[in-house]
């Protein structure tokens, strides 16, 4: 009841907070038609370059990199906690 | 503290390259082949099933559908090839070695070139399915009557994902229950429904909705009568939304109980299960012929897209305080499904508002590009005189190239290897600077 009421408060703030924004849905016309120029231009290098290998180590890299920075922001946080992180 | 001076060849990045060396192993390894093919048979090996555990005279294992609960094991699923079969094979157990024995395939496979997924369960012919049970695939060659490519075994439990995890949640439900306005349609029920097509197995009739069940029991009698529609008879399709219509001008002037479901030929001979059970709808009608039919109060709509609050609350005796107060602890302080579902709603309120929806909008645009085909294609050509224009590059011309696919491989693993070495040296240099700083 204590956790389900606070955990109700949080998700009406966040609510009342969110609907500050206005709705919205789909990408500008321009964006999502450059995005198919770029796909129609690279695609026809797909039988020699591995088009789908690419973007996967890319991705890879990226998930990578953002552990890494993920877990030096923990640890930041971590060191900011007075008598938890050393600097009571 | 003591200091350890590790021998030269145990350096840190030695010991380094070696963890990554093993994990990559371990990532990289299949999984263990707990059955491989030959022949016709497939040979099923007791790291699936102990002999020792389970020997007995009715033990044995074979082919069975898990949506199935039959005593004695009578059926088996190959559901790829479209067909359930009837069909139950015990194999026993060996004396010695470790192989339970080969199920040969050969008098049951279709006559045409398929792959095939397969699920093997050992049941002791007492109702009891013996775990774990296993999954793969196999390719059934029909020109030389032969399996191969056995692949992606792999063993589980009875309660994994597939098989409590489609029992737990769906869908498929039923979304509006009406009476007609149409003239000449007045005694007509429409009822609205949704399938989703991700939820259909039509090998499997407990998720094989092809007719809707009507049963009615007219007041005050409880005597129940059926009346069945193919699905979707009025509007949609198999899957999807649909609109189901009921013509029921040939039921007597009175008020009647309804409860309406999904069925399929099986279920109504009680033959095999009902299709998505805990969807229904419960209303009440009135049937006049001067006025038609009308709904009675509210209807009452049940499915199970979400899971059902579990019960945990004990029953606690009155003089029982412990209980008690375990109770009032779990009362207290264990967050109810409803207010963590308010922050999965959330979730889908922030991908439709300004400017969080670009996050998920661009995720999709930029998973279409995998799956739609790109209106726009490069071609680069230069004038060239009276040889007209000569075309530089295009998608014909890239696809003559020779070899193209040996090079497409070649880039693919130089990638794959460039990856490695990055994330190696990246690793490595997160190591050396913290022994820097330390």
């Amino acid at each position: 009841m204590i956790i389900s009421g606070f955990l109700n408060l949080i998700a009406y703030l966040l609510n009342l907070l969110l609907s500050l924004f206005p709705d919205a849905t789909g990408l500008p016309v321009g964006f999502t038609t450059a995005l198919d120029y770029f796909a129609g231009y690279v695609g026809i290098l797909d039988p020699i370059v591995p088009l789908d290998t690419l973007a996967t180590t890319f991705a890879l890299i990226i998930t990578y990199e953002v552990s890494i920075f993920a877990f030096r922001g923990f640890r930041w946080l971590i060191s900011h906690i007075p008598f938890v992180g050393g600097k009571g | 503290m003591p200091v350890i001076n590790l021998p030269s060849y145990l350096s840190r990045k030695s010991l380094l390259f070696l963890c990554l060396s093993v994990a990559s192993a371990v990532f990289f390894t299949p999984l263990p082949t707990s059955a491989s093919g030959t022949g016709t048979e497939v040979l099923i090996t007791n790291e699936l099933v102990s002999c020792s555990e389970h020997a007995s005279t009715t033990s044995f294992i074979g082919i069975k559908n898990p949506e199935y609960n039959s005593i004695p094991p009578d059926d088996a699923i190959l559901p790829n090839n479209s067909t359930i079969w009837e069909y139950w094979n015990g194999l026993g157990c060996p004396s010695t070695g470790d192989n339970i024995g080969y199920y040969d395939l050969s008098d049951f496979m279709s006559t045409t070139t398929s792959g095939v997924y397969l699920m093997i369960f050992g049941d002791n012919q007492f109702g009891d399915m013996i775990e774990p049970w296993f999954y793969g695939q196999f390719y059934w060659n029909a020109t030389t009557s032969e399996i191969s490519n056995v692949l992606n075994y792999s063993t589980s439990t009875l309660d994994s994902s597939y098989y409590s995890g489609f029992h737990s949640t769906y869908d498929t439900k039923f979304t509006d229950v009406s009476a007609s306005t149409t003239a000449g349609h007045l005694d007509d029920l429409y009822v609205s429904h949704f399938v989703d097509p991700d939820e259909v197995d039509t090998n499997l009739s407990a998720r094989n909705p092809t007719y809707i069940k009507l049963s009615y029991a007219k007041q005050p009698d409880i005597e129940t009568a059926s009346v069945f529609e193919t699905l979707s008879n009025l509007s949609g399709s198999s899957t999807g939304n649909g609109v189901t219509e009921f013509d029921l001008s040939s039921l007597t002037h009175g008020t009647y109980d309804v409860l309406i479901q999904f069925s399929n030929i099986g279920a109504n001979l009680g033959l095999s299960e009902q299709p998505f059970p805990d969807a229904y709808v419960y209303l009440t009608i009135d049937l006049d012929p001067a006025t038609g039919l009308s709904i009675v109060g509210d209807v009452e709509y049940y499915d199970k897209t979400t899971l059902p609050e579990p019960d945990i609350y004990e029953d606690c005796s009155l003089g029982d305080l412990t209980c008690h107060l375990s109770n009032a602890g779990k009362a207290l302080f264990l967050p109810s499904q409803e207010s963590v579902a308010n922050f999965i709603t959330l979730q889908e309120s922030i991908s439709g508002k300004f400017p969080f929806n670009y996050v998920s909008d661009f995720k999709d645009a930029f998973a279409s590009l995998y799956t739609t085909s790109a209106t726009q294609s490069l071609t680069i050509s230069v004038p060239f005189g009276s040889f007209g224009n000569i075309t530089l590059l295009s998608a014909d011309l890239i696809n003559a190239v020779p070899f193209a696919s040996t090079i497409r491989t070649i880039l693919s693993y130089l990638l794959w290897i460039m990856l490695t070495v990055q994330i190696y040296r990246r690793t490595l240099r997160i190591f050396n600077s913290q022994e820097t700083t330390a």
